[in-house]
């Protein structure tokens, strides 16, 4: 299994990932898509901690997951109030900042 | 060998959840093309003898988040899904050639790196983990459960109606 798959593996799904970030316009989707572009970075991690034989690419991991878990509530929250505030799930529509 | 081949059946099932959910428009559709990639994710962890972080992944992301994710989407009322799925053209070519040039300069890097190593379970691994984790790290696990409490503290407070 050389290395450099892994990392491409990782790479692709970033890039998957960021590209339905920047074209989905549902607010919930672009939460998702933020998630799994964490994710992808956590396979790269994971495939550095296996190649290198040192554990701290999985103490990184681990870190990843609780801040993946604390972004979801508190974006998930702002979903619930731009919905409720808005009516829609619309990205275009916040654009109250705009000026 | 066959650690290979799970390897990359599991890594073109994660990629193929992933690809499917890009051109997916109804949100809880995705979501469940999201959960695939998530457990094809947690079993390439377990074939990179990563085993707590696989189990973490498969309790903590395609258990509790995507739970969330769901409950989200079911909850609120207004299903944009539907009608106007899509930004405009112009934008989409733009954020898909964005991402192209991202994976361009991610696969250089990818290029430069030649490390090899055989696959073979490390074993314990877990058990070192935890003495990493509650040993040199402490410190920064222990600021990670107050990120954690002010995540809770913060979304309790952004969604209610009033205080």
């Amino acid at each position: 299994m050389p290395f450099e798959h892994l990392l491409v593996l990782s790479f692709v799904l970033f890039t998957l990932a960021a590209a339905g970030f920047l074209t989905h316009k549902n607010i919930i989707m672009l939460l998702m898509f933020a998630e799994l572009m964490l994710n992808a970075a956590n396979i790269a991690l994971v495939a550095f901690s296996k190649f290198s034989g040192a554990l701290e690419p999985q103490v990184f991991v681990l870190m990843v997951f609780a801040v993946a878990a604390a972004e979801a509530g508190v974006g998930l929250a702002i979903v619930i109030l731009l919905a409720r505030n808005l009516k829609t799930l619309d990205i275009d529509a916040v654009k109250n900042l705009r000026g | 060998m066959i650690h290979r081949i799970l390897i990359y059946a599991l890594g073109g099932l994660a990629a193929a959840g992933t690809l499917t959910m890009l051109f997916q428009t109804n949100p809880l559709r995705a979501a469940l093309s999201m959960l695939v990639t998530l457990i094809a994710t947690a079993g390439i962890y377990i074939l990179l003898s990563a085993e707590l972080v696989a189990f973490l992944q498969v309790i903590v992301y395609a258990g509790a988040i995507m739970v969330l994710f769901i409950l989200a989407i079911n909850t609120l009322p207004f299903d944009s899904g539907e009608e106007k799925p899509q930004r405009p053209t112009l934008l989409r070519l733009a954020g898909l050639a964005g991402a192209a040039v991202l994976l361009a300069e991610l696969l250089q890097i990818a290029l430069l790196v030649e490390a090899r190593l055989d696959l073979s379970f490390a074993g314990e691994s877990v058990h070192a983990l935890a003495a990493l984790l509650f040993g040199t790290y402490a410190f920064q696990f222990e600021l990670l459960s107050l990120l954690v409490l002010s995540g809770i503290v913060g979304a309790v407070v952004t969604a209610k109606r009033k205080l």
